[in-house]
């Protein structure tokens, strides 16, 4: 039994985004699963989604309290995707197993048996794969907290988050304030050893590519890869969000079911 | 090596020092050869020597001065040899490699034997600090300095510089800066341009007892 887990809050993204995932990890999820969705928008929500509160251990955690902060850069709520910081609380919500979180902005398009064959000892994550790694080394990079993870996917179980949890119960409002960027820049930067990674193609960006430095054609479906995440970097003019990516790309649509 | 010229002795900055700087870090780092160059830009040694000078005006006694967010210490160590003379200076940066270099420029090129170099964070390991200087010259990447329990002689800048995204905390004033810094007393505070071609944007400095 696997217990998938994912959030959705905000007027950006609907409920369907929700039920097209839990019928993507259906398809594609080659064992029993429970499929539990954090959030306070309910109507229309498939009846085999669980819903899960948004935790309070966190400061100002909930999307109300991260919204009335009013501490913004860029138009956004300092380290602005809070409410997935709840996924490294032990045994969230009570849950206990093995446990994959998934953003739900994702298309799932293979079956997921090779992830749950590499999961051994360490919680697996995304590495941004697409990424120029000699860019990675500049000193620039790290100045400005740069991730070098992509928080699309996530699988552990056990106390494997222990470490991250102490940290946020320690250094929330720090680490709200320093990680702008989100909790990819967070966890890239203080916590990057505790992971394994998907593997090249396993998780591709549809907007940045598969792999520096050779796969790395924008816009393109890979037909060997499992999750398809649509990451932008606030480039509207060339990075396209799932929503623009549906409406242009017929095989990202026949795919988003 | 043979002793240095009249013209040599005066420059307070050894600037032929940074010859060898760009040498070993093409050797070992080379990934951090623009870094290294944007080290002695024309801001950065004014916003270093105006704190320097300044500070060496309100000073009385100095064992020890802490440098935090030290960088490659290329400008502001030669600038405290001159200035302090005797005192130990402990570097302090989260940049690993940045730290690796400033040893073997400030030890091997500079002669500078009296540093430590400290690997921290210091939005998370420099919480409580208690020296007799304490220099911080890129506070708009750090919390703001209130959050920090520092006592002594404190050397404050900031910008207002927002562009960069790694500048999590600009101040847009200087009373918004003193706002953020929590001194007893104020000994200095001022402003200067930030780069030397916009007067928008704006470096800030506070000079102070905490």
């Amino acid at each position: 039994m696997i217990h998938v887990i994912c959030s959705l809050w905000g007027k950006k993204y609907s409920i369907e985004y929700v039920n097209r995932l839990y019928s993507m990890v259906n398809r594609h999820l080659p064992t029993d699963f429970r499929f539990y969705c954090q959030t306070d928008i309910t109507n229309g929500l498939d009846s085999k989604v669980e819903v899960l509160p948004f935790l309070t251990e966190l400061p100002e955690s909930t999307p109300e309290d991260m919204l009335n902060s009013k501490d913004f850069v860029y138009n956004l709520p300092r380290l602005w995707d809070r409410p997935k910081l709840n996924y490294f609380k032990p045994d969230p919500w009570g849950i206990k197993g093995t446990k994959i979180a998934l953003d739900i902005d994702l298309i799932i398009h293979n079956d997921m048996s090779d992830i749950l064959d590499m999961f051994s000892d360490k919680p697996i994550t995304a590495r941004s794969w697409w990424h120029n790694r000699e860019r990675e080394k500049e000193p620039a990079w790290k100045k400005r907290f740069g991730a070098h993870t992509n928080g699309g996917f996530y699988m552990w179980e056990g106390n494997m988050f222990e470490s991250v949890w102490k940290d946020l119960k320690e250094n929330a409002k720090k680490i709200y304030f320093i990680y702008t960027g989100g909790s990819d820049n967070f966890l890239s930067q203080r916590h990057y050893n505790l992971f394994d990674f998907l593997q090249p193609g396993m998780l591709y960006s549809f907007n940045y590519g598969c792999n520096w430095p050779d796969d790395l054609k924008s816009y393109k479906i890979r037909e060997d890869g499992i999750f398809c995440i649509f990451n932008t970097t606030g480039n509207t003019k060339t990075n396209l969000e799932i929503h623009d990516a549906i409406k242009m790309f017929d095989e990202v649509k026949k795919l988003w079911v | 090596m043979s002793s240095p010229t009249y013209s040599m002795k005066k420059n307070i900055i050894p600037y032929w020092t940074y010859s060898k700087l760009l040498l070993t870090t093409n050797r070992l780092h080379p990934h951090r050869m623009t870094d290294v160059a944007k080290s002695f830009a024309l801001n950065q040694i004014q916003s270093k020597s105006w704190l320097v000078e300044h500070l060496s005006m309100h000073y009385k006694k100095c064992n020890s001065v802490w440098v935090l967010g030290s960088w490659y210490g290329n400008v502001i160590v030669p600038l405290l040899k001159h200035y302090l003379r005797d005192c130990i200076i402990h570097l302090v940066d989260y940049d690993k490699e940045a730290l690796e270099l400033s040893n073997v420029y400030c030890y091997k090129h500079l002669g500078a034997n009296n540093i430590t170099y400290n690997h921290k964070d210091v939005n998370f390991d420099m919480q409580d600090l208690e020296a007799d200087i304490i220099i911080n010259t890129s506070c708009e990447h750090m919390l703001p300095m209130k959050e920090f329990n520092h006592k002594g002689l404190c050397a404050y800048q900031s910008n207002n510089f927002r562009k960069d995204s790694s500048h999590i905390n600009c101040v847009d004033t200087i009373e918004e800066f003193i706002e953020q810094c929590n001194f007893k007393k104020i000994l200095f505070s001022g402003e200067r341009q930030f780069h030397e071609y916009d007067v928008e944007h704006k470096r800030f400095m506070i000079i102070g007892e905490r």
